[in-house]
């Protein structure tokens, strides 16, 4: 009863005026998403826990906080491609000795500033679904909410039901995985414009590669009608529109990291006000939203001071461990830092132990890389097109 | 090909009207098309990461977008009096008060009454028919917490009606009377 009666306190108008903005804006937030590069960082859709269990989990009264795991030392299986292997060597390396001798180098590097920040990466991740099958297949269910959407106009229950039961198809077909191994890389090189309003560069698709986890994953792979599965075409797009710098913290932009602050403390209660205004901070823990942020950081041009203070925030969170010295995807040597959140996926980054930069960032699922993305060059550029000096 | 600008589109056309809508319940129309506008672009960002259903997670950021809004122009409002400033007079004229015991203003003022985190509880659960657990997940607090907020606000509403013993039965008022130049023209 005080339902039904609610149900009829909405507004009528609340349709109206959204259905109005709704045309209204559509076509320019739809260019101003497609001007915006989607990021590099870990699609984690397909192994994070769903959200409705970390929900539930949350109603259990399980800590929010990531359950931290202390990784061995995976082995990569036998199937992972060579090019995206990470060699573990065997000298292990304490993760808090490691970040505080990072926090020292990191403060001794000389503060510089340009006009575009310049980064280049190599990103190799599993392929999932073939593309042209997901879309054809996501068409289908979307038409067929639609047609029930129509017929069952007048059963409200029906419809939910219906409705219920196409979102759970929509979810399967989310989550299925490719009866094959497949993986791509691909580099993207990146101009972003410091002053508001300058035009950025974005150059993507290039050296786009496609490998198999194994001969016989080829021959499914052949079997299936060889599908597409990476698009190699390059594309460049300049464009100046405004842009999030890190998912997890709206409020942070190319331009105002520089002024985040440069003491350990200081970093530390910024960085637990930004969590907290997060809009994932109910689904990840803050070691795992630590690690995501740092990466987000680290590539992009925030003071030495900040870098040093951010390296000291993460050697003083629970649950970093090192797995000793790697080798990257492009062959370069660090130490692996890594993070598991507790729906057992594991966050890594390598470390460049003479110069304290990023090297690579990682994901991986039990012992098996999904994403990895190596930063192969970050600096300062003058102009669109020119590399670091 | 992957057509992650179909995709995309796809979402933005089923659930833009839900987001800006629970926007328009918290600021004005200005901040709350720009805010839908940015939840949508976090989205486009992850858009592989886009838990199913999206729909609470949008409402998730829709609603963080808003809580950190600090300009005047922008700062989050209260529901009830969002509720009531969206609310014609054609509606109130339609409200039959035969059919719901006391009329619409009574009704929100009782709604007034309640914390703004019950009556948004109620929101979720009755305009948008989500369930406990996405209700939860929006709100950014436990399920339990959740259910518990809906349950008060469920409560006080029905005891504002009268439905309940112990509730005290608000002035009914002739709507028709107040509104009559307005309608039924």
């Amino acid at each position: 009863m005080t339902d039904r009666l609610f149900a009829q306190l909405k507004p009528t108008e609340l349709d109206e005026m959204t259905e109005e903005a709704h045309r209204r804006r559509r076509s320019a937030d739809l260019a101003r998403a497609f001007q915006t590069p989607r990021s590099a960082r870990p699609s984690r859709n397909r192994f994070r826990t769903p959200f409705l269990l970390v929900a539930g989990a949350a109603a259990a009264g399980v800590a929010a906080a990531a359950v931290i795991v202390v990784s061995g030392e995976p082995t990569p299986p036998a199937t992972t491609p060579p090019t995206a292997r990470t060699a573990i060597a065997a000298k292990p390396v304490d993760a808090r000795s490691f970040l505080l001798a990072a926090a020292a180098t990191a403060v001794r590097e000389p503060a510089r500033s340009g006009r575009y920040w310049y980064v280049r990466e190599r990103t190799f991740q599993r392929v999932h679904v073939a593309p042209g099958e997901y879309m054809a297949a996501m068409q289908t269910l979307i038409a067929e909410e639609k047609r029930k959407e129509k017929e069952l106009k007048d059963k409200p229950d029906e419809l939910a039901a219906q409705r219920k039961d196409i979102s759970r198809k929509m979810g399967e077909l989310k989550n299925s995985e490719l009866p094959y191994q497949a993986f791509t890389a691909d580099t993207q090189e990146s101009w972003r414009a410091m002053k508001p309003g300058e035009a950025s560069r974005f150059a993507g698709h290039q050296d786009v590669s496609v490998t198999f986890g194994s001969p016989q994953d080829e021959a499914d792979w052949k079997a299936a009608g060889s599908p597409i599965l990476a698009e190699k075409r390059p594309a460049t797009r300049d464009d100046s529109s405004e842009r999030i710098l890190s998912i997890d913290n709206p409020s942070l932009t190319i331009q105002n990291i520089s002024r985040l602050p440069t003491s350990q403390d200081a970093l530390k209660r910024r960085l637990d006000t930004l969590f907290k205004q997060s809009p994932n901070s109910a689904q990840a823990g803050m070691t795992v939203y630590l690690w995501q942020t740092g990466v987000d950081l680290m590539t992009a041009p925030i003071k030495p001071g900040t870098r040093s203070a951010l390296f000291k925030v993460l050697a003083d969170q629970n649950g970093i461990t090192s797995q000793g010295q790697v080798t990257d995807a492009v062959g370069r040597t660090g130490v692996a830092l890594s993070t598991t959140g507790d729906d057992g996926i594991e966050f890594r980054m390598i470390i460049n132990e003479e110069t304290a930069e990023l090297l690579q960032y990682e994901v991986v699922q039990k012992g098996q890389p999904l994403l990895r993305v190596a930063l192969e060059q970050m600096g300062w550029a003058d102009r669109l097109g020119d590399l670091p000096a | 090909m992957d057509d992650p600008q179909e995709r995309f589109t796809e979402l933005y056309d089923r659930h833009y009207r839900s987001v800006l809508g629970y926007a328009l319940l918290r600021a004005e129309r200005d901040a709350a098309e720009d805010v839908s506008s940015e939840t949508f672009l976090v989205a486009w960002r992850r858009l592989d990461d886009l838990p199913e259903p999206p729909l609470p997670w949008l409402l998730g950021v829709a609603r963080n977008l808003l809580a950190k809004q600090r300009d005047s122009r922008h700062r989050r409002q209260a529901l009830v009096d969002r509720i009531t400033a969206l609310t014609t007079s054609r509606e109130h004229v339609s409200w039959d008060v035969a059919d719901h015991v006391i009329d619409r203003e009574s009704a929100l003022a009782a709604l007034s009454a309640l914390p703004e985190q019950d009556v948004e509880a109620m929101v979720f659960a009755t305009w948008y028919g989500l369930p406990p657990e996405q209700a939860a997940a929006v709100m950014g607090c436990s399920v339990r917490t959740y259910n518990v907020r809906l349950h008060r606000a469920r409560k006080r509403l029905a005891s504002a009606l009268r439905l309940e013993p112990g509730g005290t039965r608000p002035q009914a008022r002739t709507v028709r009377g107040r509104f009559q130049e307005t309608s039924e023209t």
